[in-house]
């Protein structure tokens, strides 16, 4: 394998690289450089290695480095102290449900999407969400921040009581009665009151809410909902084209062709869960079947490279801004081109869409006409199979609304309305109020007319742009009071913070879809002096009316109880149909199964809507780019979205998924454009807009347009607490506010060097590969054509039986296996954070990310090829591939990692001496050594978190992935007690539980019949570097990609052997 | 210096060698004593005689470790369960009083645990009174002891000489393999996951 790394007399670059570094000679020929990458330890302690950390100006690394020697010291000095004597503290009286040592399982729901989840809680104490299967939206499955909202729960930094402040930053604790009282007086002398709260999904609080209003002097009062990343251009877009402004359904399981303009369904955009699974029902292929298969072909034209654009079969990078141009020129294509459509002799669709021929917008764009062609092609012959979508912060440019119109005037004249795209179905997931709402309510509290503002679970001086003007109109309001869980920037400017409950405190119920309701029921009572916000909302009603103060209508929540009997008495109003002596049984069945009337919710009865072809008077007529200007791109990262949990250190440490950059962000540039600066990775840059300037590290990323740069949104919290404070850099300066909408995307900027560096902490070259043929890929016409090709695309995959010393191992019982399917991996890390929460893995911090020291077990490698200014991607899930003949073991002088005789290789941790030999040894690298006593960074209320099940690791230990053993061990323990063998399916780990695609499957290869047997068996099935004879457990389904051209280079797998990988990626350049 | 200092020296050296590690035992074996806690039987908050419980008036162990066949544990019993038959019986003891005091006031009591094994250790007593196991087995003649202690030694090469058949109760066996007169080897699971994880 080494000589592969020789110099060539013809150098070729690798056909799948990690970065654009790969593709230079140097790289591969650099005896310095190669020293460098294979120094896969860090032995020096952190803060001797050369890391230039000039925008961490407090010194993070030395201080954290001297705390935890400090306590390593101790705890050696203690160490012959006799064993300390624990307690054993039974309840007074056990709670009949509860076995102390054995999970309860409580179904609830998330407040923020509606999604239904099922918390595992042990002796009262949450430590792991799932989805909840019975959900028809999440289906079982969970993102990766449904799954980090745990943490939340136990954050350290949350408002742990009332609060009185000063507006000022200033906070004093007070108690909830003299809250109240304070705030009741001065709530009944206010004569107008608003409320401005987060996105709501529940009916209950905004029912509440309307009769709170109502209680209150004459009803004057109103409610605003604000979303920061609120589909706004959704909504009007469909306002316009249909008269009903409603965030519709798209399915993706029906549609042969997708095209998405820079909307990041797979990874943030709506309902992204949902979106991902039935997505990738389009994604599955049976080899046996292949010369009938079948697969979505997807289309991405975006500006930044979002997970739905490392998807598409076919991507195309643009400006922000000109997805409109695109999207024209296709309805073009289509309607004046080829004349199809009902709207063929419309005479202002053939007024709008006049200037934007496929040929003025290629020039303009650098679309290829051919692309543009076979896009309008492939619709036209998927009418009413195909759907078209458009949205995202990305999008959110001055057109982003002509943008929306275009959409659906596609999906119209396409007769997927109605079909893919259902109007009806009303999704409540983040409709919110539009920004005019709330521009509205800024304008009233400028004017000095408005009394009070309650803020409920919304952070608008973080999220809104300084020039919104929110902050100065927040002064002019004489009583403000911030519901939030923390002290974050806006709570700060308030006179009062009540503390919310989380919401697996709290009762309530969602609506994520029509038709689909599901109740919130709290798993753990309230940590903290918190109360829910509704709680609240009825003792101030009751307050009033018993102070006789209530001039308006009396609601009935006078004289409801709690929040909770107010969720009953709605629920018994609104959904329970029968007897009221009924009622409890009904109550019950809900709460047991977390949802109702999910059976035929999906199935929605959708009827077509008719486009108003005058919408399309709002397109702009076209325009030429100026060529020069380099445009801005605001994004939302899967992980850190909109900056709410800035402070979930699971979070702030999973790699983005595209760039895989950790803890912070940066501007993203293409290479042709790096070239062009003379910036190179990590060197600092200015960035300079019309509304603001920052300074931010560059990543050089692959795929951006030449003249398109964009930052993610979310980061330079200034108050969200020990983790999330002053991580990045806050870029919502560049949002503009344009005729009452926020502007994200399209900035021109200038972007300056200088002469700074600071080191991003990117996982991508950590365990670098080095060409190790690893990764596999293939179109889908040669998958038809000959599917064992699949997995022969390279020789050196393959291994043609060698003898071995070894002898095999027997397997009397069960033999654990996996197999996962590339093809349905979005690559969205549901499984890494899934599997963090599971097995109690630490986060260690950007300096020890930095020198690749990071703890998941699972790592997304995601691989490029093709050109580096628009490359193909596969993501690719790395853990420990259980070898049948496994490196690590041979190596171990201590015995601490072992054969089991169920196939698995197991890793003991009380054994581990930690000498590293096995990680050395390891050729896939999914070994973790714990260098610090990082369980010691979970503070307070964190301990709780942690799965009971599995070891907290100590300093000096090695752990890697274990099939999730505590799981085997769990569900062999059940299916013993019940007399039996495990059936197939029924046992799964973390990752696979999670996964929204089914994209990796558990099971026994013993059994011929399992599902991951039978994957093994198929023509796509490959095994990671099979060429050592180490016998990995876990195959991969190569991915295919459904294109029609092989892949450039496709048997060029080594450099050297076949010199065309690079050669024809350069040819493709500029016609992308 | 003359050879015969120099071997001296070395002589002396090998001796202050052996003498260091000597004492370098010495100092890990006072520092590491032996894991087992064998015998540890520290006094408890209320002097709670299992002899009279179980022994003389012979109330089933799963009276009050009720979830012996359900968990891992086998739970000390919630206050609420004592109080079962202590809100009459014997309610002139002050120990029972202590008892009733902390069901009024919902305090719990907080016992001092006896058997403790690692943290990365995960027995379950479930599977064992599964397979018949006696909690005498283990736990020794707890119906006789007027205070609780420890009678293994809970030490790992402990638990695989009863899993690998060299200290097997013959009743378990019996149970386990019926029908097999004398199985060979290895008897319970093994493996290091069975109880690491």
């Amino acid at each position: 394998m080494e000589n592969q790394n020789s110099p060539q007399n013809s150098f070729s670059p690798p056909r799948h690289w990690i970065g654009t570094e790969e593709l230079s000679e140097g790289y591969w020929n650099d005896p310095k450089a190669i020293e460098k990458r294979g120094q896969e330890f860090h032995d020096k302690p952190v803060e001797t290695i050369d890391l230039i950390d000039k925008l961490d100006s407090k010194g993070i690394a030395r201080r954290d480095f001297l705390t935890i020697m400090g306590a390593s010291m101790a705890m050696a000095s203690f160490a012959c102290a006799r064993r300390p004597v624990h307690k054993i503290i039974p309840y007074v009286v056990k709670p009949e449900e509860i076995t102390a040592g054995v999970a309860n399982f409580y179904a609830t729901s998330c407040p923020d999407t509606g999604y239904g989840l099922l918390v595992k809680v042990r002796e009262g104490r949450p430590v792991k969400l799932e989805g909840n299967p019975e959900h028809p939206m999440n289906k079982g499955t969970l993102s990766a921040r449904g799954q980090a909202a745990l943490l939340d729960l136990y954050d350290p930094d949350r408002t742990k009581e009332p609060m009185s402040g000063d507006r000022n930053g200033n906070l004093r604790a007070m108690s909830w009665v003299d809250a109240d009282a304070a705030i009741l007086a001065k709530l009944r002398a206010a004569g107008r009151v608003r409320v401005l709260s987060g996105n709501l999904v529940s009916d209950s609080t905004r029912r509440l809410l309307g009769e709170f209003l109502a209680a209150f002097n004459n009803g004057s009062g109103s409610h605003v909902e604000f979303d920061a990343l609120a589909n706004d251009e959704v909504l009007d877009g469909q306002l316009e084209s249909y008269g009903t402004a409603v965030i519709p359904n798209y399915r993706f399981d029906q549609a042969k062709t997708i095209i998405s303009f820079g909307a990041d369904f797979l990874g943030t955009w709506v309902s992204p869960v949902e979106f991902m699974s039935e997505w990738a029902k389009r994604r599955k292929l049976d080899s046996k079947n292949a010369a009938n298969a079948e697969m979505s072909k997807m289309y991405v034209i975006e500006s930044t490279m979002t997970l739905t654009g490392a998807n598409a079969d076919e991507r195309l990078p643009v400006r922000p801004g000109d997805e409109l141009k695109v999207a024209l020129a296709v309805a073009h294509e289509i309607i004046v081109g080829k004349k199809q459509s009902r709207f063929a002799s419309d005479a202002t669709v053939g007024n709008a869409l006049s200037g934007y021929t496929p040929q003025a917008v290629s020039a303009d764009t650098g679309v290829s006409i051919t692309m543009i062609q076979q896009m309008a092609e492939e619709l036209l012959k998927n009418r009413g199979k195909s759907v078209v979508v458009a949205g995202s912060p990305q999008t959110k440019s001055a057109n982003a609304v002509a943008l929306q119109i275009a959409v659906n005037f596609l999906n119209s004249a396409l007769d997927n309305e109605g079909v893919t795209v259902d109007g009806t179905a009303n999704p409540n997931v983040r409709p919110g109020d539009r920004f005019a709402a709330i521009e509205k309510l800024i304008g009233e509290m400028k004017a000095g007319a408005v009394d009070a503002l309650i803020i409920y679970g919304s952070n608008p001086v973080y999220n809104l742009p300084k020039s919104a003007g929110f902050e100065e109109a927040m002064k002019k309001v004489p009583l403000v009071v911030a519901v939030s869980d923390r002290d974050d920037e806006t709570a700060r400017l308030a006179d009062y913070l009540l503390p919310d409950h989380h919401f697996l405190e709290n009762w309530g119920d969602a609506s994520g879809r029509k038709g689909v309701v599901s109740l919130q029921q709290p798993v753990i009572s309230p940590i903290h002096s918190t109360r829910a916000f509704q709680d609240t909302l009825l003792t101030w009603i009751k307050g009033g009316v018993k102070a006789g103060g209530l001039a308006g209508k009396v609601a009935a929540s006078a004289d409801a109880g709690t929040w909770r009997d107010y969720v009953m008495a709605n629920w018994q109003a609104t959904h329970h149909s029968g007897a009221a002596a009924g009622f409890e049984l009904f109550w019950e069945g809900v709460l047991r199964d977390g949802v109702f009337g999910a059976k035929n919710a999906i199935a929605s009865t959708s009827s077509t809507r008719a486009f108003r072809a005058g919408a399309m008077s709002r397109i702009p007529a076209f325009k030429k780019a100026n060529a020069d200007e380099i445009l801005l791109a605001l994004y939302a990262k899967v992980g850190m979205y909109d900056g709410r949990s800035s402070n979930n250190p699971w979070l702030q440490e999973f790699p983005e998924p595209i760039s895989t950059a950790t803890w912070d962000n940066y501007l993203n540039v293409g290479p042709a454009l790096a070239t062009k600066l003379g910036i190179q990775q990590d060197d600092i840059v200015e960035i300079t807009g019309d509304s603001a300037t920052v300074q931010l590290p560059v990543n050089v990323q692959p795929g951006m347009h030449p003249l398109a740069v964009s930052i993610a949104l979310g980061y330079g919290r200034r108050n969200a607490g020990k983790v999330g404070t002053d991580v990045g850099m806050d870029v919502a300066p560049f949002i503009k506010v344009v005729n009452g909408a926020l502007v994200y995307s399209g900035h021109p900027v200038k972007i300056r060097r200088t002469g700074k560096v600071y080191r991003i902490a990117i996982t991508q070259w950590h365990n670098a590969t080095e060409n190790r043929p690893i990764i596999n890929d293939i179109s889908l016409t040669d998958f038809i054509k000959k599917p064992s090709e699949a997995n022969e695309t390279d020789p050196e995959l393959r291994l043609h039986e060698i003898p071995t010393l070894w002898p095999a191992y027997e397997y009397k019982g069960y033999r654990w296996g996996m197999a996962i399917d590339l093809n349905s991996c979005t690559g969205c890390g549901a499984c890494v954070i899934g599997c963090m929460a599971e097995n109690n893995t630490p986060v260690v911090g950007r300096n020890n990310v930095r020198v690749s020291r990071e703890m998941h077990w699972i790592r997304l490698d995601r691989y490029y090829s093709g050109s580096t200014e628009n490359p193909d991607v596969v993501f690719q899930p790395m853990l420990c591939q259980h070898c049948e003949n496994a490196p690590c073991e041979s190596v171990c002088p201590v015995l601490a990692t072992v054969h089991d005789d169920e196939g698995m290789n197991s890793q003991i941790y009380n054994r581990c001496v930690g000498t590293r030999y096995c990680q050395n040894n390891c050729p896939y690298k999914v070994r973790r050594f714990n260098f610090f006593d990082h369980w010691k960074s979970y503070e307070g209320t964190m301990n709780l978190a942690w799965n009971p099940d599995v070891t907290v690791r100590t300093r000096g230990i090695m752990e890697k992935c274990t099939f999730c053993v505590q799981r085997i061990r769990g569900a062999k323990d059940k299916a013993k007690d019940e007399g039996r063998k495990l059936l197939d399916g029924e046992l799964k780990p973390a990752c696979q539980q999670t996964c929204p695609t089914d994209a990796i499957i558990f099971g026994d290869i013993n059994d011929p019949n399992s599902r991951v047997s039978q994957l093994r068996g198929d023509a796509r099935a490959f095994r990671v570097l099979e060429i050592l004879n180490v016998k990995p457990s876990i195959s991969y389904m190569t991915k295919v990609r459904n294109k029609e051209k092989q892949p450039e280079g496709h048997t060029a797998r080594t450099h050297g052997s076949e010199a065309n990988a690079h050669k024809g990626a350069n040819a493709e350049k500029g016609s992308y | 210096m003359n050879r015969s200092d120099s071997g001296r020296f070395k002589k002396i050296g090998i001796l202050v060698g052996v003498v260091l590690l000597l004492g370098l035992g010495g100092a890990v074996a006072a520092v590491f004593p032996s894991a087992s806690n064998e015998g540890y039987s520290p006094e408890q908050p209320i002097p709670y005689s299992h002899k009279l419980h179980a022994g003389t008036y012979k109330i089933q162990c799963q009276y009050c470790h009720s979830d012996v066949e359900k968990s891992k544990h086998a739970n000390v019993p919630s206050v609420n369960v004592c109080m079962n038959c202590h809100s009459i019986v014997k309610t002139d003891s002050p120990y029972i009083q202590k008892i009733k005091k902390a069901y009024d006031e919902n305090k719990p009591i907080e016992w001092v645990r006896i058997h403790e094994l690692p943290d990365f250790v995960y027995f379950p007593h479930k599977r064992h009174v599964a397979k018949g196991v006696a909690c005498q087995t283990c736990h020794g003649p707890i119906q006789e002891m007027e205070r609780v202690y420890q009678y293994s030694p809970l030490t790992m090469g402990w638990c695989l000489d009863c899993h690998r058949g060299k200290t097997t109760p013959k009743e378990v066996v019996a149970r386990v393999y019926p029908g097999v007169k004398d199985p060979k080897g290895l008897i319970a699971p093994h493996q290091c996951t069975t109880c690491h994880q």
